[in-house]
C-alpha cells in the first residue's frame, strides 16, 4: 500500500494527540458500555455490571498505551519526550548548562573555524580539469629551453606548459598607469589545465613564438576592476610596458592561476635565436598533465633522460649534477599550496582537536558529577519500570542535545573566528579568499558535534545506567564510599585533560620563543622611518639608457629637496621586496670552473642608497663620484661574500666578472643586510653603481627614510614620480616596518593561535581539576568532618586532599611530556634557533600547569576543612 | 473451555480472526469481538486489550479503514471496513493458515 495516507494517519495522530486521544476514549467507552448492557441484560445489577466490564477491559491508561504503540507513533513520541526532559533538565540547571554549552561551542567553534581553512587551502580541488593528474615537472625554475626541451622530448606527458609567475606589468595608456601581477605562459597553458574562458578565447598554438601580435587574456577581477564588465572587450588594445596588447580572452570569475593575485596572464616569448634570453632566464615552471596509467617515477626518469641530453646540447648554460640529482615531480596541488602553509594548517588543525578532547573530557566530568546527583532519579526511574535502554537512549538524547546546543554556539564563534583567521593569516597564504563556513564545513560541525556528545555523554550514560543502581537508592549518593568507581574515570579525564594541556602550551611555548629569536634579528639596516616603493617605467617607451639614468636622478634630487624625506636612494631591489635579483659571477682566485660560476644577490644602487638605509662601511670605501658610466667598473660586497670567497684575507682589491669579460674591481666591503627573511642565511651579494651596472634598464624600487610620518614621505614620492613622468607606475608603497611584518607573518600567526589554544587548554584543564577537586572535597565533606573532630589538624587534611590533585596532575604532566616529546618534532620547520626539545620550555610548561592544577585542588579543599564537623555529620 | 487470547501468541491469528469476520461486513470493535465469540462457539474470547491495538495496527497498514457510525442500538460507533489490500490479505493469510493447521494436524496424528 501507498505510504502517504499511513504518513499522514501517523502525523496526525501526534499532532492532534488530544483529538485522537478523545476518540481512542469514545470507543473505549462504547465497549464498555456495550458489555455491561449486556451483563444487564443477563440479569446483573447495573452497578456491578460496570465494574465487571471494567475489570476485563484492564488497565485504562495501558490500553492507551498500547494504542499509541499500535499506532506506531511511540518511537516519535519518545523522541520528542526525551526531548523536552532534556530541555527541562537542562534548563533546571543553568549553571551547569552554560559551562557546559560555552566549553563546546569553544571547542567546536574553534575547530570548524580551523577546518573551515583547512578545507579552502588544502581539501578542495583545484578548479581544473582532473587535477590530480597536474604535475609540476622538474619542480622549480627553469629556462625557456629546458621547458621546450620537455615539452617537445618527453614520453610521459599528455601537454605541458610553462608559466613564470608574479610578473610585474605596467600598464598605461586608458586610465591611471598601474602595476599589475601577471604571469608569463606558454600558449598551451590554459589547454594543458582544461580551462575555458568566460568570453573571446585563450591563446592560439604559436602565440608564444616570435613575429606574432602579443596577446592578452584577462582575470575576472581586471576585467570588472579596471574595464568595467565590458562585453566588447575582446581585440581592444592594451598597453603593457609600453607594448600594445591584444585582449583576446576573460576568464571565468572562479578561474584563477597560479594564485588569486593573478590579474593577467601574457605569452611568454619563446625565441630560440636570443640565445641568453632562451638558455639564462630561468624563473618559468613547468607544468604538464600525465599520461594515464604513468607514474610520477616514469616522469621522473623521463625527464631526468632528458636533461642528460640538455647537457651535451649545450654546454655552457646546463643544467648541473645538483639540478638533475633534485629532479622531483610533485602534484600541482603541493607547488601552488606550499608545504610551509600546509604543516602549518595541520598543526593548527592537530591542536584544536586537542582542545575539543579537552572540551569534551570537561563536559563529560561535569556530566559524572551531576550523575552521581541524580543517582536517585534514574534510580527511581530503573525500578518504575523504565527499561535499560530505555534510560540510555534518553541520557543520550541529553548529551546530543547539550552537544547540538554546543554546535549552534560554536558555528557562530566561528563566522567570527573565520574572518579573525583570514586577517590574521599570512597574506601569501594560496587560496584565502576562498575561505568559508561552507556546506561541507557544516556537514564537519555536523559530524564533531555528534561525535562529541557521544564521547562525553555515553560513558557516564553506560555507567548511570549500569546494573548496581539498585544499592544506590537507600543511600543517595551522599556517603563517602560512593561513586568511586565514577571519580576515578574523572581523574583519568583530568589527567588526559593537563597531558593535552602540557601538550598545546609546549608547542605554544616553543613557537613562542621561536618568534622572539626571529624578532630579535638584526636585520643589518635601519628599519625605523624607512619606506619604499617601486618605481617602473614601461620597457618599449623608455629604451634609451640616459633617459633612465636622467630620470632617476632628477628623482633623486626632488625628493632630496622634499622637506618629507631626510634621505633616499634607489636600487634594483630592497631588501624584504620578496624578490630576489641574482647573478653568476666568476671570483677572481676562487672559482675555476667557467660552468660553476658563483650565484651572488645583485644590486644596482645610485648614491645614497647606503647612507638612506643606514648600512656601514667595514673596510674599504663607498662608491664616489668618480665612479660614472665610463670610469673603470667597481663593485662593493658584503660580509658574508667577504667570508666565503676571501675568507679572512683582505677583498679590497679583488675582482670580479660577470659571465662575460671585463673585471669588476672591490673597493670596499658592506654590512651584510637580511634579504627577504629574517631568518635567512646570509646570501653574498655584491653592489655595483647604478651608472656602470649591466644588462638594460628595468624597474627600480626607490628607499627613503621620512623626515618625520612615512605617510607624507611617500606622499612626496609619488607627487615627483608624476610630475617627471606621469606614465610611470608607483607601486608597492610599504614602509619597511610593515615589509618586515609581513615577512614574519606565518610565525606570527603559528605562535599566536597556538598560544591561544594553549591558553584555552590551561582554563579548560584548570576548570576541569577544580571541578573535579571540588566534587571529591565535597563528597568527603562527612569523613573530612569526622576526621577533624578526632583531631586531625587541618594542615594534614589538606595535605591528603591536594595531594590527590597532585598525583592527577603529576600523572597528567608527565604524560603529557612524553606526548609533547613524541609531536614536537613536527614542529621542526617552524622553528628558528630553537630545538623541538628545547630544555627551557619542557621545564617551565610542566611547572606551569603543575602549579595550576594544585591551586585548582587547593582552593576546594581548604574549603572542605572549614565546614564545621557537626553541620557535616548532620547532612547525612 | 475457552481461549482467551493473549497478545504476543496469537497476534498473527487475531489479525486473521478480524479479518474474516470483517470480510462479511462492517462492524464496530465490540461486535467483532462478540462475533468471534459466538462463531468460535464460545472457544475464543478476544481479550479487549489486544483487539483494539491489533485493530489500530490493521488501520496502521491499511488493511481496515475506520469511520463513525450509528450502531443498530442507536449509540455512536465506530465502524471498521475491510479495504482492499485487507480482502487480499485474508486470501494469503487463510491459505497460509490451512497450510500450517493442516500440517499441524498432520504432526499430531502421525505419532
Amino acid at each position: 500500500m501507498s505510504l502517504i495516507p499511513r504518513w499522514r494517519r501517523r502525523l496526525r495522530a501526534l499532532f492532534r494527540k488530544t483529538a485522537v486521544d478523545r476518540e481512542m476514549d469514545d470507543e473505549m467507552r462504547f465497549h464498555l458500555e456495550m458489555e455491561a448492557e449486556e451483563a444487564v441484560h443477563d440479569g446483573m445489577a447495573p452497578a456491578e455490571a460496570r465494574r465487571r466490564a471494567m475489570l476485563v477491559f484492564g488497565g485504562v491508561q495501558r490500553f492507551r498505551e498500547e494504542g499509541r504503540e499500535a499506532r506506531g507513533i511511540a518511537a516519535i513520541e519518545d523522541l520528542g519526550m526525551d526531548l523536552r526532559y532534556a530541555a527541562r533538565t537542562l534548563l533546571r540547571s543553568p549553571a551547569f548548562t552554560i559551562v557546559a554549552v560555552l566549553t563546546l561551542a569553544l571547542g567546536i567553534g574553534a575547530n570548524t573555524a580551523i577546518f573551515s581553512v583547512v578545507n579552502a587551502v588544502l581539501l578542495r580541488p583545484l578548479p581544473y580539469d582532473r587535477p590530480q593528474m597536474l604535475m609540476s615537472v622538474w619542480d622549480g625554475g627553469h629556462s625557456k629551453a629546458e621547458f621546450t626541451r620537455v615539452r617537445d622530448q618527453n614520453r610521459t606527458l599528455e601537454r605541458v606548459a610553462a608559466y613564470m609567475d608574479r610578473v610585474g606589468f605596467s600598464v598605461s595608456g586608458d586610465g591611471e598607469p598601474a602595476r599589475l601581477t601577471g604571469a608569463y605562459v606558454s600558449a598551451d597553458l590554459f589547454g594543458v589545465l582544461g580551462a575555458h574562458p568566460a568570453l573571446g578565447n585563450t591563446f592560439a598554438p604559436g602565440d608564444d613564438l616570435p613575429g606574432t601580435d602579443r596577446a592578452v587574456v584577462l582575470s575576472d577581477a581586471l576585467w570588472r576592476e579596471r574595464f568595467g564588465a565590458d562585453i566588447e572587450i575582446i581585440g581592444r588594445r592594451l598597453d603593457l610596458d609600453g607594448v600594445s596588447h591584444t585582449v583576446v580572452g576573460v576568464m571565468p570569475r572562479d578561474f584563477w592561476f597560479p594564485r588569486r593575485e593573478t590579474r593577467l596572464w601574457v605569452p611568454v616569448q619563446l625565441n630560440e635565436s636570443i640565445r641568453g634570453d632562451f638558455w639564462g632566464s630561468y624563473g618559468h615552471f613547468i607544468v604538464g598533465r600525465l599520461r594515464a596509467g604513468v607514474t610520477r617515477e616514469q616522469v621522473r626518469e623521463d625527464v631526468r633522460a632528458i636533461g642528460e641530453r640538455l647537457r651535451l646540447e649545450n654546454p655552457v648554460w646546463t643544467p648541473t649534477d645538483y639540478y638533475l640529482q633534485g629532479l622531483d615531480v610533485i602534484p600541482l596541488a603541493s607547488r601552488i599550496v606550499p608545504s610551509e602553509s600546509r604543516r602549518l594548517l595541520l598543526v593548527l588543525l592537530g591542536a584544536v582537536g586537542m582542545v575539543l578532547f579537552i572540551a569534551c573530557a570537561n563536559v563529560a566530568n561535569l556530566l559524572i558529577a551531576r550523575g552521581t546527583a541524580r543517582e536517585r532519579e534514574i534510580t527511581v526511574r530503573a525500578t518504575l519500570g523504565a527499561a535499560r535502554p530505555r534510560l540510555i537512549r534518553q541520557l543520550a538524547t541529553e548529551s546530543l542535545a547539550l552537544a547540538g546546543v554546543g554546535a549552534v554556539a560554536g558555528l557562530g564563534l566561528a563566522f567570527g573566528g573565520v574572518r579573525l583567521l583570514v586577517g590574521l593569516l599570512p597574506p601569501e597564504t594560496p587560496r584565502l579568499a576562498d575561505v568559508s563556513v561552507s556546506g561541507g564545513v557544516l556537514l564537519y560541525t555536523a559530524g564533531l558535534a555528534v561525535l562529541a556528545g557521544l564521547l562525553f555523554g555515553l560513558v557516564p550514560a553506560l555507567r548511570l545506567s549500569g546494573p548496581d543502581l539498585a544499592a544506590s537508592l537507600g543511600d543517595g549518593g551522599t556517603r563517602a564510599g560512593t561513586g568511586i568507581r565514577q571519580r576515578r574515570l574523572a581523574g583519568v579525564l583530568v589527567a588526559g585533560e593537563i597531558a593535552l594541556s602540557v601538550v598545546l602550551a609546549v608547542g605554544a611555548g616553543l613557537l613562542l620563543r621561536s618568534f622572539a629569536r626571529i624578532l630579535a634579528v638584526d636585520p643589518g639596516f635601519r628599519t625605523e622611518h624607512m619606506v619604499t616603493a617601486r618605481v617602473s617605467p614601461p620597457k618599449a617607451r623608455w629604451t634609451d639608457p640616459e633617459q633612465h639614468r636622467r630620470f632617476y636622478q632628477e628623482l633623486l634630487d626632488r625628493l632630496r629637496g622634499s622637506p618629507a624625506i631626510a634621505a633616499a636612494g634607489i636600487t634594483n631591489q630592497a631588501p624584504f621586496e620578496q624578490t630576489n635579483d641574482i647573478m653568476a659571477m666568476w671570483v677572481d682566485g676562487y672559482t675555476t670552473n667557467p660552468n660553476e660560476l658563483e650565484v651572488m644577490n645583485h644590486r644596482k644602487v645610485t648614491p645614497g642608497f647606503f647612507d638612506a638605509m643606514g648600512v656601514p662601511l667595514v673596510r674599504g670605501r663607498w662608491f664616489g663620484a668618480g665612479d660614472r658610466a665610463n670610469a673603470p667598473p667597481v663593485a662593493l660586497i658584503d660580509e658574508a661574500a667577504a667570508q666565503r670567497y676571501w675568507s679572512g684575507k683582505d677583498p679590497v682589491g679583488g675582482r670580479l666578472r660577470y659571465p662575460w669579460p671585463g673585471w669588476v674591481t672591490i673597493v670596499g666591503v658592506v654590512r651584510t643586510v637580511k634579504n627577504n627573511d629574517l631568518t635567512d642565511q646570509p646570501t653574498p651579494t655584491v653592489y655595483v653603481p647604478f651608472e656602470q651596472a649591466p644588462l638594460g634598464p628595468s624597474h627600480m624600487t626607490v628607499v627613503a627614510r621620512a623626515a618625520s610620518s612615512p605617510v607624507s614621505a611617500l606622499a612626496a614620492l609619488r607627487a615627483a614620480v608624476r610630475e617627471l613622468a606621469p606614465d610611470v607606475p608607483v607601486s608597492d608603497e610599504r614602509t619597511m616596518t610593515q615589509r618586515i611584518g609581513d615577512s614574519v607573518a606565518q610565525p606570527r600567526f603559528a605562535s599566536l593561535l597556538l598560544l591561544s589554544f594553549g591558553a584555552l587548554a590551561l582554563v579548560l584543564g584548570a576548570v576541569g581539576t577544580y571541578g573535579l577537586m571540588a566534587y571529591t572535597a565535597q563528597r568527603r565533606t562527612r569523613e573530612i568532618a569526622v576526621r577533624m573532630a578526632l583531631g586531625a589538624r587541618a594542615r594534614d587534611v589538606l595535605g591528603a586532599v591536594v595531594g590527590e590533585g597532585a598525583r592527577l596532575a603529576a600523572a597528567g604532566v608527565i604524560v603529557g611530556l612524553a606526548m609533547a616529546l613524541a609531536l614536537t618534532r613536527f614542529l621542526r620547520g617552524m622553528l628558528f634557533e630553537v630545538s623541538p626539545t628545547d630544555p627551557l620550555t619542557f621545564v617551565v610548561v610542566p611547572l606551569v600547569l603543575g602549579a595550576v592544577a594544585l591551586l585548582a585542588s587547593y582552593l576546594p579543599a581548604r574549603r572542605a576543612t572549614r565546614v564545621d564537623p557537626m553541620i557535616a555529620i548532620r547532612t547525612e | 473451555m475457552a481461549i482467551t487470547t493473549s497478545p504476543e501468541l496469537q497476534q498473527g491469528a487475531l489479525e486473521l480472526l478480524i479479518l474474516k469476520t470483517l470480510s462479511l461486513g462492517p462492524l464496530h470493535g465490540w461486535g467483532i469481538s462478540k462475533q468471534i465469540r459466538q462463531t468460535s462457539r464460545d472457544v475464543l474470547r478476544v481479550n479487549q486489550g489486544s483487539l483494539y491495538p491489533a485493530l489500530y495496527r490493521l488501520e496502521d497498514k491499511g488493511w481496515v479503514t475506520a469511520q463513525w457510525g450509528i450502531s443498530p442500538e442507536g449509540r455512536r460507533a465506530r465502524f471498521y471496513t475491510l479495504s482492499a489490500a485487507g480482502r487480499k490479505q485474508l486470501t494469503r493469510e487463510t491459505a497460509a493458515w490451512r497450510l500450517f493447521s493442516g500440517a499441524v494436524n498432520h504432526v499430531l496424528q502421525t505419532t
